[in-house]
């Protein structure tokens, strides 16, 4: 992890050092969650509600080049989110068992652990009990 | 010391950081991959959004994701060089994250 952040002089600082440019990658991450959120109602949640004849009239939307593109990046962003979410999960969430500190590795290891099964229970959810 | 509102934005952030890290990722496969190459189809969608719980779900998903994005948004221009702004910015990307969650509920209900 980089240290603190500089004292802004400038509004470039974000662009002196490899770990600024990384960190600023990092907090962009939610653009790409908030454009994500948007795209899920817009071409999806709010065409399913609305019926199969809505949501046909729109899948060819959903399909197209640049769509994909587009997933691709937010995919890429919130890979970024998760990583760098669970390695500071330890620095937000400080654990003690006995009186001891549990390893950093250790809590940043459950995270992706939770983040496995999660991601098993929706996929079992979506493909198999729908 | 005057009574702030922050910690109750900082709650939303950590809250929706969490639950966007552990979802994100695969919600995006499956909406994002799997729904466009007919891997998912709309039958099952519509199963899926038919069940309350799962729309409730949805809703909470989205509700945080939309707030913690608003809060990191504003301090991340905040940090770009918008200081002078700086209430104006906060009222924008927080009033953002109501009027989205505001859409999410009516799509939902």
């Amino acid at each position: 992890m980089p240290g603190p952040l500089p004292r802004q002089k400038s509004n470039t600082w974000w662009n002196q050092r490899w770990a600024y440019r990384i960190v600023l990658l990092r907090e962009l991450s939610s653009v790409a969650v908030a454009a994500y959120v948007v795209l899920l109602l817009l071409l999806l949640v709010s065409q399913v509600r609305e019926g199969e004849g809505a949501f046909a009239s729109h899948v060819d939307v959903l399909t197209s080049p640049l769509l994909w593109i587009v997933h691709l990046v937010i995919l890429a962003f919130a890979q970024l989110h998760s990583s760098t979410w669970f390695a500071l999960t330890p620095k937000a969430l400080p654990l003690k068992l006995g009186g001891r500190r549990v390893p950093d590795a250790l809590i940043t290891a459950g995270a992706y652990g939770a983040w496995l099964a999660v991601s098993a229970v929706v996929l079992v959810i979506v493909l198999v009990v729908a | 010391m005057r009574p702030s509102n922050e910690p109750f934005f900082w709650a939303m952030f950590s809250a929706g950081g969490m639950v966007t890290a552990l979802l994100l990722p695969v919600l995006v496969v499956i909406t994002g991959f799997l729904v466009p190459a007919g891997v998912v189809e709309f039958a099952q969608l519509e199963s899926l959004f038919d069940f309350w719980p799962v729309r409730l779900v949805v809703f909470g998903v989205v509700f945080l994701a939309l707030f913690h994005a608003a809060h990191r948004i504003r301090h991340t221009l905040k940090d770009l060089g918008l200081r002078s702004v700086a209430t104006p910015l906060a009222v924008v990307c927080y009033l953002g994250a109501i009027a989205g969650s505001v859409w999410a509920a009516t799509v939902l209900v």
